[in-house]
């Protein structure tokens, strides 16, 4: 017995002092030439929940295989700004595509397209996208008509202007054909329809197979408008246990692992024949701070007695290191955090926070916190403790809560830490969730703003977005309860005009404002990481697109 | 194990001179002796951790990040420099905790239901049997797995989820030894002279009904122990900071290159701690059943 | 039951909209309503009971797939693991467990002994582990998980090298407990008398062993194994995930990560009755196999 019971370990202990024996490791990069077919094998480690970009829950894998399946009207580049995609040309108010009052967009479509299934894409496409998806989407009921000039020409009317409205049609909203669907088919014909499991869209690939809870097959769209695709065939294995998807790595039997995160990296750093893809992208970890009294529901008229102190809020940003956070719990592959919408067109210049715990006991002292026998501070017989809610489930910010938990300890606050599911911690009012309701002091999650700072920004600290029992205010994205009136004018403001530079002005003075007040703690940027064999080629990260952005241009060398 | 099921009932095992016979006959159970030295070492070990263990369980140093086992970490440290020695003796404790408290609600609610069943019979002992045999068949893990995604699991939650889940076994052999006992003469001279029900119960009937309940009652500490290090392997355990070993394996998800020793001691430790339960159950039922059949 | 369960629990399908900066709360609002979370409870409860009965199991919140696809998708995979795991699990149990017991405290016997304990005490999750890391990584025998090498004709080779370790690991883990269950059985009919006198009566061993033991030792046995029914149709939730094996075990644990309430309420209402059904086959096998308990 003990003989059986030895070997795996021996085996373990081996694996890990050896170098593994990877496909033959050859340089990268020099000289890229792929061959024609072959097939790309991915390994994931979820299943996408439906392949209907109109009915999705946003799932990452989801999104990573519906992009080489689906175009919008236009897409972000590498800079974050939009360039034409289905559309011929990005409309704006300087190509007169965009009406003076900002309400009327014109919008001329492509006329080489085709759907996968050869058909052409027109203008009727679009707007059956529209008449399916407006009922769950306030956006796009602000439109109130939409006309069908000709065959490859749309128009829009908007009730009120709507600064973002580029991010309407916009990736990840891939516009799906009409003539997939039956005529005359509801939203929710087309949600339940089979579509949503093999779908196919104008993108470089169309889906050819799903196997529940095993893998989706990709073949090329043959009449893909920016050029036919060089593989043969996409295969996205789906392996829910992240040691055996790594083990899938190690054993070759894949050759690019997709969505995997910082603390990953260590794993596969010194892997013969792999290469690491990383670039920072722009969700960024954040704690949000209650400056309300917490409760069920909170008392957004009464500030929290430990939070709702500005000189506090500033010590415990300060007294986090933020940089070592990066280096040594991120190993290095993005950056620190310092704003809502970090890159893009409107990424405010804002600089990250130092780590200075020597100040961070000053402010304490000053705000009348002073060291109680156990090392806590304490004012007026309160403790000086905090909780965290963060989601169940997930290493990296577990590890980063001990950290900051250790952190603050040395300045004499308590943190205790306590997770929650993320049903309970982001659900709804009514479902009683943790911070729509404000019954914490400190929850701890992470947010991708859209590339349009409105999205992120003004329905984040609006006032107006505070959490409250009146009807259409109950899930407000202001968890914070922060009440600034500046801010309230200039996010109105800017969300109420088409002047970019404007709009760009007002909401870099409101980070700026955010950053003076503290309502939230933004910690560090997540890098979107993959590991790819050095077989195949073409792959490249994106900050705004996932892996799969440019698939038409893989191949294996 | 189910085989304890069938197992003929001892029918005294109260006097001392009994129970010295008992640990003669254990004592000759080597491996059950090897299994209560391992039992020793880990329970102490989980016992005195704030004592014993060289560091602070939840202490990050990331000047020591994803050392190997050496002279400063005899297991290593973890991905935020954590000590794993440290953090496998508190976690150890949570987890023979959730062992053994899970296993005193499902011994003191099995005891009970066998008790009442097996003395009183007729409709009673219909009704408590039919909700045994549904208890048996329920899914335990499904059903765990779901509580555990809609509610956040706690340690005396998963204690008193555990216990409510696993007292059957228990009841039956209860309820066995009850049968055959309430007719015997002693019951029968206890009753004549007017002695309560529940004082028969607990005094005449269960001493004499404990032996084959304390072998189920070490299985029963096992089994809790590989339920709860499975659920929190899932995801849907007891979560950090509180460490358990079964947590700390999940942690180790993709640290099983670059940190071999963080998958390696949390998994042997829960493979090591099972087995002695399971010699030992094995000697106690030997020393406890002297009509035993089943060898080691 | 699992209804009142779900409906009481805090946060619900829709709060994984809430991190989605495209969706703003009205819309959740509409979602909502599309969906009939708004009703009243009741109103919800009785709809659900009536689609149920009329096997209108309704469409997955998540993948807003029919239900009842969703499970004949998974359903045949995992019976062809749980039928492998099954006749494996027999194929060593039967003979390990009359054999050990035919050679009381023989090398065999001790042998099979140590073994049960190694499978009865092994962490599912964490032998898994070690067998991918052996037999996928370094040796390079097995693959590491699936059910056949993808993109490939249906290639029956292929498809048991994908097999082996999922259901080799299911089947030692039963294996174990079973193989201690035959043996204590058959101690207990070895030394009965009847079996004493055939024995006195001249019959070859072999004989005394197949046509009488044997038999009577199977009663509880086959009905120990109708009562694992269920399991046949919720699959091994560790196994399959750490094997990425596509079936129910997985689904469910899919379901629950996701609270994809209608596949949920479906798998649990099926394996209930399951449930009920391997109990009463379990009584029909009883009376069947043991002519004593048909005058009852």
């Amino acid at each position: 017995m003990r003989g059986i019971f030895a070997i795996p370990i021996a085996m373990l202990l081996v694996a890990s002092a050896c170098a593994p024996a990877g496909p033959s490791g050859q340089p990268a990069a020099t000289g890229e030439q792929a061959k024609s077919g072959g097939t790309a094998r991915v390994t994931m480690n979820q299943e996408p929940d439906t392949l209907n970009p109109l009915f999705g829950g946003g799932l990452r894998v989801a999104n990573t295989v519906m992009q080489a399946v689906f175009s919008g009207l236009w897409v972000n580049d590498e800079k974050g700004d939009f360039q034409p995609d289905l559309a011929a040309e990005v409309p704006t108010v300087q190509n007169g595509s965009v009406s003076r009052d900002g309400k009327t967009i014109t919008v001329k479509l492509r006329k080489d397209v085709k759907w996968a299934d050869g058909k052409p894409f027109t203008a009727q496409d679009v707007k059956f996208n529209w008449d399916i998806a407006k009922p769950t989407s306030s956006a796009l009921r602000n439109i109130t008509e939409f006309n069908v000039k000709d065959d490859h020409t749309i128009e829009w009317k908007m009730g009120t202007v709507f600064g973002a409205y580029l991010t309407l049609f916009s990736y990840p909203s891939g516009i799906v054909p009409k003539h997939a669907f039956p005529e005359g088919a509801t939203p929710d014909d087309v949600k339940k329809h089979e579509f949503g499991r093999k779908p196919f869209g104008t993108g470089p690939f169309k889906v050819t197979e799903w196997q529940a809870a095993s893998h989706i097959t990709l073949e090329p769209n043959a009449s893909y408008f920016g050029g036919k695709p060089k593989l043969d065939k996409i295969v996205f294995r789906i392996t829910p246990d992240k040691n055996t998807q790594l083990a899938q790595v190690r054993a070759g039997e894949t050759d690019l692992a997709v969505d995997l995160i910082e603390t990953d990296a260590p794993e596969l750093e010194r892997l013969d024949g792999w290469r690491i893809l990383t670039v920072a992208g722009p969700t960024s970890d954040r704690l949000f701070l209650n400056l309300a009294k917490p409760g069920d529901p909170a008392d957004n008229t009464t500030p929290h007695p430990v939070l709702g102190d500005k000189n506090v809020r500033k010590a415990l940003e300060l007294s986090i290191n933020k940089q070592e956070l990066v280096d040594k719990v991120l190993l290095g592959k993005t950056k620190v955090a310092t704003s809502e919408y970090p890159v893009g067109w409107a990424a405010p210049n804002i600089p990250p926070t130092r780590y200075d715990a020597a100040e961070a006991q000053r402010l304490l002292e000053q705000a009348g916190w002073r060291p109680g026998a156990d090392g806590i501070r304490e004012k007026g017989g309160t403790r000086l403790k905090l909780s965290v809610n963060s989601t169940t489930g997930n290493k990296l910010r577990e590890d980063v809560e001990a950290l900051i938990q250790a952190g603050w300890k040395r300045i004499g606050v308590e943190l205790e830490i306590k997770n929650q599911t993320a049903a309970v911690l982001v659900g709804e009012w009514s479902a009683g969730g943790t911070v729509q309701k404000g019954k914490h002091d400190i929850a701890f999650y992470g947010f991708t703003p859209g590339i349009d700072p409105r999205s992120s920004v003004s329905v984040r600290f609006h006032s107006d977005q505070i959490p409250r029992d009146e009807p259409g205010k109950q899930n407000g994205s202001n968890n914070m309860r922060f009440r600034n009136a500046e801010v309230d004018k200039l996010a109105d403001e800017a969300d109420a005009t088409l002047d970019l530079e404007k709009r760009k002005a007002n909401y870099t003075r409101i980070m700026q404002i955010v950053a003076e007040e503290v309502p939230i703690i933004y910690l560090y940027n997540r890098a979107n990481i993959e590991v790819a064999s050095q077989k195949v080629v073409g792959l490249k990260s994106h900050p705004f697109r996932w892996i799969t952005w440019n698939t038409h241009e893989w191949g294996l060398r | 194990m189910t085989s304890e099921i069938s197992r003929p009932v001892p029918q005294v095992a109260d006097a001392p001179g009994q129970l010295r016979l008992a640990w003669e006959r254990f004592r000759r159970h080597r491996l059950a002796l090897v299994g209560l030295g391992l039992l020793t070492v880990i329970v102490l070990g989980a016992a005195f951790a704030d004592a014993v263990a060289p560091y602070a369980p939840d202490e990050p140093n990331v000047e020591a990040i994803r050392e190997a086992p050496g002279a400063a970490h005899p297991l290593g440290t973890d991905q935020i420099g954590r000590d794993q020695l440290s953090r496998l003796m508190h976690g150890g404790r949570f987890s023979l905790q959730v062992g053994l408290f899970a296993t005193a609600v499902s011994i003191f609610l099995g005891t009970g239901i066998g008790a009442l069943s097996g003395y009183y019979g007729g409709a009673l002992d219909n009704i408590l049997m039919r909700l045994t045999d549904v208890m048996f068949t329920l899914p335990r893990l499904l059903a765990l797995l779901l509580i555990g995604a809609l509610f956040k699991l706690t340690i005396p939650l998963i204690i008193v989820l555990l216990g409510l889940t696993s007292w059957m076994g228990v009841a039956r052999l209860v309820r066995a030894s009850f049968l055959s006992l309430r007719e015997k003469e002693f019951v029968e001279a206890a009753r004549a002279v007017g002695v309560l029900d529940s004082r028969i119960i607990t005094r005449h009937i269960l001493p004499n009904a404990l032996g084959p309940v304390i072998v189920a009652a070490t299985l029963g500490v096992a089994g809790a122990i590989l339920v709860e290090s499975t659920l929190s392997y899932l995801g849907y355990g007891v979560q950090p900071p509180t460490p358990t070993w079964g947590n700390m394996l999940q942690n180790a998800q993709s640290e099983m290159y670059a940190a071999p020793w963080l998958a390696i001691f949390p998994g042997l430790l829960i493979f090591i701690t099972i087995m002695s339960i399971n010699f030992v159950g094995d000697g106690l039922r030997d020393a406890l059943d002297p009509r035993s059949l089943g060898g080691r | 039951m699992s209804f009142a369960l779900m409906k009481a629990a805090p946060g619900g399908p829709l709060s994984i909209y809430l991190e989605n900066p495209d969706i703003r709360p009205e819309d959740i609002a509409a979602i909502r309503a599309q969906l009939g979370l708004d009703d009243p409870v009741p109103v919800q409860y009785l709809r659900w009971l009536g689609n149920l009965v009329s096997f209108d199991w309704g469409y997955s919140f998540v993948t807003h797939e029919p239900v009842i696809d969703r499970i004949a998708q998974r359903l045949p995979n995992t019976l062809v693991l749980m039928g492998v795991s099954l006749v494996l699990t027999l194929l060593i149990a039967i003979p390990v467990g009359v054999l050990a017991a035919v050679r009381q405290y023989s090398w065999f016997d001790y042998t099979a002994t140590a073994g049960a304990f190694f499978g009865i005490s092994m962490p599912v999750f964490w032998f898994g582990l070690l067998l991918i890391l052996t037999f996928a990584v370094q040796l390079r025998w097995l693959p590491t998980s699936g059910m056949a090498t993808i993109g490939t004709e249906f290639d029956l080779i292929d498809r048991v090298r994908h097999i082996a370790m999922p259901a080799g690991v299911l089947a030692l883990v039963s294996a174990a407990g079973y193989s201690r269950f035959i043996r204590t059985a058959m101690l207990e009919v070895i030394h009965q008398d009847y079996v004493r006198t055939a024995r006195a009566k001249g019959l070859r061993e072999r004989l005394v062993i197949a046509r009488h033991a044997a038999k009577n030792a199977a009663l509880p046995f086959v009905t120990l194994l109708a009562l694992d029914l269920p399991d046949l149709f919720t699959g091994a939730v560790v196994t399959e995930t750490i094997f990425a094996w596509p079936g129910m075990g997985r689904l469910y644990l899919d379901s629950v990560s996701r609270l994809d309430y209608s596949v949920l309420m479906a798998i649990l209402t099926v394996s209930a009755a399951l449930l009920l059904l391997s109990n009463l086959i379990a009584d029909l096998l009883y009376a069947y196999l043991d002519p004593r308990i048909r005058y009852r």
